[in-house]
């Protein structure tokens, strides 16, 4: 597969972060109690 | 904002594989420094793993990486670290916070960092139009006044800033950054200031995002949310501030290197505030089993750390010494003027001591 385009950095991080929220809400996210 | 991956990787998959090595050593010392808080914390109070996560990269890239001339190894990683980490450690934030005490914080700070980001570019202004030059004095006031090294790159196009100016900014931010990320946190314990004092004051007087929420969570964790808070109330201003600078400079017939226009607001909005906002909004409307919101908080807390190693990795021992001094007192007197503006307005307008 041939490399396109590009994401600006707060981009990627509001994805990452809004990933992460909505494994959480679906509770996939792992206990982390510390 | 920077594009992700760089223009050398020519993949996801290059970049992943060039990351990863900063990546982990920035994970390991942060892990570090959680442990070690645990024996240093009891016997030097002001010692955190704040703290001592920062050193960890100041020791871990200076005395090791440099000496083994392994830094351009992992210095893709750090990068990462502090930037990418940090906004989404900013945006899990919010999944604790109530959307309500979000907009309380964020609607007292808006005001008093609009001010005083005004004063910093006008008190750079008229420092540079007798030192730097006026476009070298706005810039750095920009630098100072919003968020360091990111508002000076983001504007410099817009003031047509030439390289040398850019770099003068640059120092000036960073050394005057330096100096609040140690000289704060010593301050606010030795004159005993409040938690949500010194978070106020964090989030307005320090340049750099993650030196803000550094120096907050050296304090107290209610210092560090209410300083990235005002913090990313100030970065979210930023586009705000270079268009107004652009017209001002357009309005007086200097040559402006971007055409402004409101798509360039948009373009310039630090979008890790939005996530931010959303999380909160999500976390208010009770979508997160408790369990959850634990975990969002530790998760941010660790991505701190992270980031906290990656800012002391930051921090180049050979470069402070090549400085010009003058533009670093500048900086310094900017800074120093809005932490007494900072200080009052606190105290007295927001009425927190």
């Amino acid at each position: 597969m041939s490399f396109k385009g590009k994401i600006e950095d707060d981009w990627l991080a509001f994805w990452m972060g809004i990933g992460i929220i909505l494994l959480g809400i679906f509770g996939f996210l792992p206990f982390l109690p510390w | 904002m920077a594009k992700l991956p760089p223009a050398e990787y020519n993949s996801w998959g290059g970049y992943l594989k060039g990351i990863s090595p900063g990546v982990l050593f920035c994970t390991i010392l942060g892990i570090a420094a959680w442990a070690l808080e645990k024996i240093i914390h009891p016997h030097l109070f002001m010692v955190n793993y704040v703290i001592i996560a920062i050193l960890l990269g100041i020791f871990g890239k200076n005395l090791v990486l440099k000496k083994l001339k392994i830094v351009s190894f992992f210095q893709p990683g750090i990068n990462f670290c502090t930037r990418v980490f940090l906004m989404v450690g900013v945006i899990l934030l919010g999944a604790r916070m109530d959307f309500l005490e979000v907009t309380s914080v964020g609607g007292n700070a808006l005001l008093m960092v609009a001010i005083s980001i005004t004063l910093g570019i006008f008190l750079g202004g008229i420092v540079g139009s007798k030192t730097l030059g006026k476009r070298g004095g706005h810039l750095m006031g920009i630098g100072v006044g919003i968020c360091g090294v990111s508002a000076i790159m983001a504007s410099a196009p817009i003031l047509k800033a030439r390289e040398k100016e850019i770099l003068v900014a640059l120092g000036a931010v960073l050394l005057t950054d330096l100096m609040v990320l140690f000289g704060l946190p010593l301050v606010a314990a030795f004159w005993g200031w409040g938690e949500e004092f010194t978070g106020y004051f964090a989030g307005t007087v320090t340049a750099n995002t993650a030196q803000a929420v550094a120096v907050g969570h050296a304090h107290s964790l209610t210092a560090g949310t209410i300083a990235t808070i005002t913090k990313s109330a100030r970065n979210a201003l930023m586009p705000v501030v270079i268009l107004t600078m652009g017209y001002i400079y357009t309005l007086r017939g200097l040559p402006t290197g971007e055409r402004i226009c409101w798509g360039l607001l948009w373009e310039r909005f630090p979008k890790f505030v939005l996530g931010f906002l959303l999380a909160s909004l999500i976390a208010t409307a009770g979508l997160f089993s408790p369990e959850t919101q634990t975990t969002l908080g530790n998760l941010s807390q660790w991505l701190f750390v992270i980031c906290f190693v990656g800012l002391g990795a930051g921090i180049d021992f050979s470069l402070l010494g090549k400085r010009d001094l003058l533009p670093v007192i500048l900086g310094v007197g900017i800074a120093m003027a809005i932490a007494i503006y900072a200080f009052f307005w606190i105290r007295l307008i927001l009425g927190v001591n």
